[in-house]
């Protein structure tokens, strides 16, 4: 073909519905085009609203471009509007699924720049409530990533799951997907009655049916011919991207902020990181598993070392942070979170800046995708965990 | 299945601490550093901005730092002097992280810094956010263009301080007001403010109303710019970034980023 | 051999009734196995699926295929208008024609071709003809690929399953339907009475798996693949032409299982040897019979489903040419030397 064909964004397709297809040999070949296809905004296999355009040779992608903004909030520009018990109930937004693990973080950071202790027990609490967070969260990706493949019963088992754990969070918390249970100096309440007992049943329920998806998934032998080697990515690419969380530990860097950079009171605990080194959709999967079963393990050892006291200290009317700028860091379920917060001294943060997991985790995407096929697309952006809430904000 | 766990990693002997960083840099690159910070265990390294990807470099390939996880990278606004921009680095090896600040050159009008995309392919998104949301401009990078995360004809540069939210201006957002006293009588800090019923009912209309006003007479102005700016564009004249200067934060709101006191005493 | 039912006087009359039943027919069959798909499926995911038309939700489907009825019927401004709208036609008339040769009792079917089973299996082929032009004429790249992946699909795959077919010919020593199943009534291994499925139990996994890749049910379903190209050709359809495909797919795995019960399961006979009463009554009981077959592998085809992830395109095309058809190749060569030595 030598003329140029409508190409990017139309619908007319070369050799289309009112075309005359033509054919030209050039350096004893059949000269191909290239066909440039929309994945998204509105396609099942983005989670949202994510859109990458790529550039298809029959099946492979030449080129990949992802596109994001679909979703811009305005997270930061609000939160310097808002005070800091408002921030809390408006982090638990950007990423939906680590809610609890983002309002630790501002929580975390408010209280470095104010200097504040928080009582022994609610940081023990905070460390059982990430965890929930943490397995809430992979129970989703669990069951999506399978979806994704075509097999399409592991989202209903692990949306089983999500829902016990939701209730018994709920009776703490009030919020099934919103917890807004953290505050600046501690935690809305004490946990209700029964609710240990409900969180230790469910840590033994949870184990077996570990072991249940990992039956469902990983023997199957075309679940591995999709996933083994697909979307390999090297730790150095990874590293200089900032990819974090379990998209970083499937290439062999054990970077964790539970281990690195402890807060709360995972200094005292034994924190498991699983790892694994060939960085492909299969290792991504399998450390999601993993991790599932590293988060029981601490979960069992809040119950153990669960102190008695009180939750909360008595805060003044209006939090003020003090002048001064600080960046905390948390292990969210899909990685690193970060907060960088400057405060002028008053009610609302001068400038809080939101560093996202999945903002760093897509950045790094066109990597993976380029060479690869179609079908693998799926494949990987399934297994580069994230959310667009999360990545736009 | 390997397994890290916590309790066989203690900090590695190789981490410095931020006072040593510090040192460091200084020592390798004097006329890159002009100030150093430590706050809450963390380093803040002010940097000349023509040298922050040097800076940054040398972060990254120094044996002793070997920084060669981009974290993040924030742009700050700094009131007069025009914008900061933090990155972040860390070292996944040694655990040790530095923030480099620099000021962006050109003040508010237009305002420039070095990228650092040559020195870390994870910079481009955060750089190409912070073009979008300050207007800051990275010479040198592969393509600010198209806006990463406002839609592609949005105009201003929304996290700057005189960017203002427009919905807060007509409607004052509740949870701005400090609570009211009577709802904690017995308070000892509630004495701090005297017991205060708000605005009368009038005054609060009448306050609303010329916020109202104050809107449209806005957004009458954000349309004109809006006019000036496409005639500009069809006369072949492509704005630059800088050139969307400030202008809204007028009507003696003194341009800080703190909303009026509403609600604060009568 | 027992005469079809239909070979009645007046020829207009028999016409009419065949062309009445072959409709009912395909109805039926596409209603239960996609009932069956429905429910299956839900308690294999450990939910119940639909509940609430009529008993245990029975009456979902007829529910469901009046909703699409009164669906709008949307043809994209750049579709090819008459392609595009003849697609689904051409998707699902070889279901009806196929059933023209199926044998569903003793006397139960409605021609009796001498060359049954090719008509069968060439008829079946021409499904994806329909997959192809809505694919093309949809004017979607999302469509085209599904249609072109369809296609590829078929060319690969009609190989393994004709080859799986003609060892059976080769052992019955017909191409009848009907006449396939009385040779399989009359089969013995080592002096026991046998179904074909046992011996040729390469065959009849060959056949099988080919069959599931010609009707693009999972893990073969990638000219469908929802989460990849969004249902494939189907992507532009509504209502009721959307509907058609869909009972186009239910009615080919009713299809194609009848064809593996035919081939390799004894037909409408509960086991070789095991005769059925005459007349009436053994109609009846042989339709049950054979329905009951079908159920069951419909049933295998929807477990299939629940279990298994999607394979990938060239997955797929290498499985079949380095794998399926050497081994029915391999498999006619074996047939054909038994059946010599014997």
């Amino acid at each position: 073909m030598s003329e140029t064909l409508p190409h990017e964004g139309g619908v007319i397709l070369p050799g289309g519905p009112g075309e005359a297809m033509s054919v030209e040999i050039r350096d004893g070949g059949l000269v191909t085009q290239e066909m440039n296809l929309n994945i998204g905004p509105q396609h099942p296999a983005t989670h949202g609203v994510l859109r990458v355009v790529i550039d298809l040779d029959g099946e492979v992608i030449v080129r990949a471009r992802p596109v994001i903004g679909y979703m811009h909030r305005g997270f930061e520009k609000l939160a310097e509007a808002r005070d800091y018990r408002q921030i809390i109930a408006l982090v638990n937004r950007h990423d939906w699924l680590s809610a609890f693990c983002n309002e630790l973080g501002v929580a975390l950071a408010v209280e470095r720049l104010m200097e504040l202790e928080v009582p022994e027990r609610a940081q023990w609490i905070r460390v059982l409530m990430s965890e929930w967070n943490r397995i809430l969260n992979h129970l989703m990706f669990i069951g999506s990533f399978g979806l994704e493949l075509g097999a399409i019963t592991p989202v209903f088992f692990s949306f089983r799951e999500r829902e016990d754990i939701q209730s018994f969070l709920e009776s703490a918390t009030g919020g099934r997907l919103h917890f807004t249970y953290t505050r600046v100096g501690g935690l809305k309440e004490d946990l209700p009655a029964g609710f240990l007992d409900a969180s230790r049943q469910m840590a033994a329920t949870m184990r077996s049916r570990n072991d249940e998806y990992r039956q469902l998934l990983l023997g199957n032998e075309i679940f591995q011919a999709r996933t083994k080697g697909v979307g390999a990515l090297a730790p150095d690419v990874a590293v200089d991207y900032g990819v974090t969380g379990p998209t970083l530990h499937a290439t062999g860097v054990a970077e964790d902020v539970r281990l690195s950079e402890p807060y709360c009171v995972y200094d005292e605990l034994d924190v498991k990181v699983p790892v694994r080194t060939n960085g492909d959709s299969y290792d991504r999967f399998v450390v999601l598993l993993d991790r599932i079963d590293a988060s029981l393990d601490l979960i069992e050892q809040v119950h153990e070392g669960l102190p008695a006291g009180p939750v909360n200290r008595k805060m003044p009317k209006t939090v003020k942070a003090p002048e001064g700028a600080t960046y905390v860091r948390t292990e969210n379920p899909l990685g690193q979170g970060g907060y960088y917060l400057v405060s002028d001294g008053g009610k609302t943060p001068w400038r809080m800046r939101m560093r996202t997991p999945s903002f760093s985790n897509i950045q790094m995407v066109p990597e993976l995708l380029e060479g690869s096929l179609l079908s693998d697309m799926i494949a990987i952006l399934g297994s580069v965990y994230f959310v667009v809430g999360d990545v736009d904000r | 299945m390997p397994t890290v766990r916590s309790s066989e990693t203690s900090p590695p002997a190789t981490r410095l601490a931020p006072e040593a960083i510090a040192a460091l840099l200084a020592e390798r690159l004097p006329e890159a550093v002009t100030a150093t910070t430590v706050a809450h265990g963390q380093l803040t390294v002010d940097v000349v901005p023509e040298h922050l990807p040097r800076a940054a470099a040398l972060c990254k390939r120094e044996k002793a730092l070997a920084m060669d996880f981009f974290d993040m990278m924030a742009g700050v606004d700094a009131g007069e002097d025009g914008f900061h921009v933090v990155t972040r680095l860390y070292s996944t090896r040694h655990r040790h992280a530095v923030l480099l600040r620099a000021l962006a050159e050109g003040g508010r009008e237009a305002p420039r810094l070095p990228s650092l995309t040559g020195v870390y392919r994870g910079a481009n998104w955060h750089e190409r956010e912070a073009y979008d949301m300050y207007g800051i401009v990275f010479d040198g990078h592969p393509g600010l263009e198209p806006r990463i995360l406002t839609v592609e004809n949005f105009e201003g540069w929304p996290l700057r301080k005189d960017f203002l939210l427009t919905t807060r201006e007509i409607k004052p957002w509740p949870g701005e007001k400090v609570p009211k006293a009577k709802e904690e009588p017995a308070k000892a800090d509630a004495g701090g403010e005297p017991a205060d019923d708000g605005p009368s009912e009038e005054e609060k209309a009448a306050a609303k109303k010329a916020k109202a006003e104050r809107a449209k007479q806005k957004a009458a102005e954000m349309r004109a710019k809006k006019r000036a700016q496409r005639e500009a564009e069809a006369g072949g004249a492509q704005g630059s970034p800088g050139e969307a200067a400030p202008e809204a934060g007028g009507e003696g709101r003194g341009g800080g980023g703190d909303e009026p006191g509403k609600g604060e005493g009568a | 051999m027992a005469t079809s039912v239909f070979a009645l006087e007046p020829l207009w009359l028999a016409l009419l009734l065949q062309a009445l039943a072959a409709l009912l027919l395909f109805l039926i069959g596409a209603v239960v196995v996609g009932y069956l798909e429905h429910k299956v499926l839900a308690h294999m995911q450990d939910r119940l699926g639909p509940m609430e038309a009529i008993w245990h939700g029975i009456g979902q489907l007829p529910a469901d295929g009046l909703k699409f009825l009164q669906k709008e019927d949307i043809i994209p401004t750049a579709a090819d208008r008459w392609v595009f709208a003849l697609a689904p036609a051409v998707a699902v008339v070889p279901g009806v024609v196929v059933i023209a040769v199926l044998p569903f009792g003793p006397g139960l079917w409605l021609t009796d071709l001498d060359a049954g089973i090719f008509f069968a299996l060439a008829a079946s082929g021409v499904t994806v003809l329909g997959t192809l032009m809505a694919g093309w004429s949809s004017a979607n790249k999302f469509s085209l690929m599904g249609g072109l992946r369809g296609a590829a699909q078929l060319i690969s795959y009609e190989l393994p399953l004709v080859l799986a077919a003609a060892a059976i010919v080769i052992q019955a020593g017909t191409l009848s339907l009907p006449g396939i199943v009385e040779a399989q009534h009359g089969f013995t291994l080592f002096g026991v009475p046998m179904i074909y499925g046992i011996p040729h139990i390469i065959g009849l996994g060959l056949f099988f798996v080919a069959a599931l890749a010609e009707l693009s049910r999972p893990p073969f379903d990638m000219p469908i693949a929802d989460s990849e190209l969004i249902a494939g050709h189907m992507t532009e359809y509504t209502g009721m032409r959307y509907a058609f495909f869909m009972l186009s797919e239910y009615a080919g795995m009713v299809i194609l299982s009848a064809l593996a019960t035919v081939l390799f399961l004894g037909g409408w006979y509960p086991w070789p040897g095991v005769g059925l009463p005459e007349g009436a009554a053994g109609m009846v009981l042989g339709f049950v019979i054979t329905f009951a077959k079908i159920l069951v592998l419909s049933a295998i085809m929807v477990w299939l489903r629940a279990t298994f992830p999607r394979m990938r395109e060239d997955q797929l095309q290498r499985l079949s040419w380095s794998v399926l058809i050497p081994l029915g190749l391999l498999n006619i060569v074996l047939v054909a030397t038994a059946k010599v030595w014997f």
